[in-house]
């Protein structure tokens, strides 16, 4: 119950992301560094360097869910564990791809932090709740972003991200017995 | 909230070896068990479906141009849910579910709609009737829900490719909502025939709708 309380207070939820380094949709530095106003070469510089923040920031919030499957895993059984370890696969191969995107624009792939604070999971029905909330968390963060990318190819595979997180959001809304598709336009929203 | 109420996560512990091993195993299962499964109406459909993935593609290089073809796939879609709950093999779930599916795609075409028209476009009418005419075909319940996976799935590659070539930032999210919105469709979908129901780690719509 206390994690339950934990997830549904907006303030405890922005202090976790915070926390685990992750800058949320909603005007970050990072995010907001494409805004400069200059020309040419500049421009361009100003652009990739956004575009490394934005997919470093991306990278944050990925670790973050790899680190919640991860301490969820021994919680779950059966078909939800199954579906945990191959959502754990997914969000490990977004991290890697969007660390060589960064590495390929110069700049340095963010690092998973030595430790994740995570309140006190106990139950199976916790480990859906958390992941609910953090796959909620990416799908606002990647449509925030999305516009905000200079290169078609990024804004591509962002898209194509934030779909597949979408998608374990409907599973996990699902197991929680909740509705799988609650909407018509996905916000991350819950 | 206490300390003693957190639980500290160390980096690295992930066995990555095993979820590598436990991925291979599972996605040979599935592929071996789906090969009969959806094979009739997937094969009708793939001439429409090679068709229509490179739908916007085909469009003007312009966000009214990309609009105008993604109403006319919605209201396709529109149609396909409305002819799929005709069908008297469908469980009164389903039907539930493929009427909901379709008034969402319902909403889509009318965001769609006021978009184009906001820009000085005029919207499309009408559908794509060689993309519903597999559904005539359709006789059972899992058939139902095969052709409406291949068609969720090309609406996912047509937003796919919008991402790329779309302008207005506003128009961007849009479309990635919309886009999601069909990821989540396609997950009920394919639970309903026992599918894998997160099966690519980017769901773009380009890997084969019947995996």
């Amino acid at each position: 119950m206390e994690f339950e309380r934990f997830a549904l207070d907006p303030v405890s939820r922005r202090r976790f992301f915070h926390a685990a380094g992750v800058a949320t949709a909603g005007g970050s530095t990072a995010f907001l560094a494409a805004c400069g106003g200059s020309s040419g070469k500049a421009k361009n510089q100003t652009a990739t360097a956004a575009d490394i923040a934005i997919l470093n920031s991306a990278i944050d919030l990925e670790n973050t869910a790899i680190a919640a499957y991860t301490a969820g895993a021994p919680l779950l059984k059966g078909e939800l564990l199954k579906l945990a370890r191959e959502f754990l696969g997914q969000e490990k191969q977004h991290a890697d791809g969007l660390s060589t995107a960064v590495t390929q624009l110069g700049g340095h792939p963010s690092r998973p932090k030595t430790a994740y604070n995570f309140p006190r999971i106990r139950t199976q029905r916790e480990v859906l709740l958390l992941a609910n909330m953090i796959e909620h968390e990416a799908v606002a963060a990647y449509l925030d972003a999305l516009p905000k990318l200079s290169s078609p190819d990024l804004r591509a595979t962002v898209a194509s991200i934030v779909t597949n997180e979408a998608e374990h959001v409907s599973v996990l809304l699902g197991a929680l017995g909740r509705p799988q598709v609650p909407a018509a336009f996905v916000s991350g929203r819950a | 909230m206490r300390e003693s109420d957190r639980l500290i996560i160390e980096d690295g512990d992930t066995d990555t070896a095993s979820i590598a091993a436990y991925e291979a195993t599972r996605r040979d299962a599935v592929r071996r068990g789906l090969a009969a499964g959806g094979a009739v109406i997937g094969a009708a459909l793939v001439p429409a479906l090679l068709s229509v993935r490179d739908a916007f593609a085909a469009a003007p290089q312009s966000d009214a141009g990309i609009l105008a073809s993604a109403i006319r796939l919605e209201n396709t879609a529109v149609a396909a849910y409305a002819a799929a709950v005709q069908n008297g093999g469908l469980t009164p779930q389903f039907r539930r579910t493929a009427t909901l599916f379709g008034r969402q795609e319902a909403e889509h075409a009318a965001a769609l709609t006021v978009a184009l028209k906001s820009l000085g476009g005029t919207p499309p009418s009408g559908t794509d009737a060689k993309l519903l005419a597999p559904l005539k075909s359709a006789r059972t319940q899992n058939q139902v829900a095969q052709f409406a996976i291949e068609l969720e799935t090309m609406a996912v590659a047509a937003y796919y490719d919008a991402s790329r070539r779309l302008q207005q930032a506003r128009l961007l999210q849009t479309s990635a909502q919309i886009m999601s919105n069909e990821g989540q469709h396609l997950v009920v979908l394919r639970q309903a025939l026992g599918k894998d129901p997160v099966p690519n780690a980017y769901e773009n719509g380009k890997a084969k709708a019947s995996k």
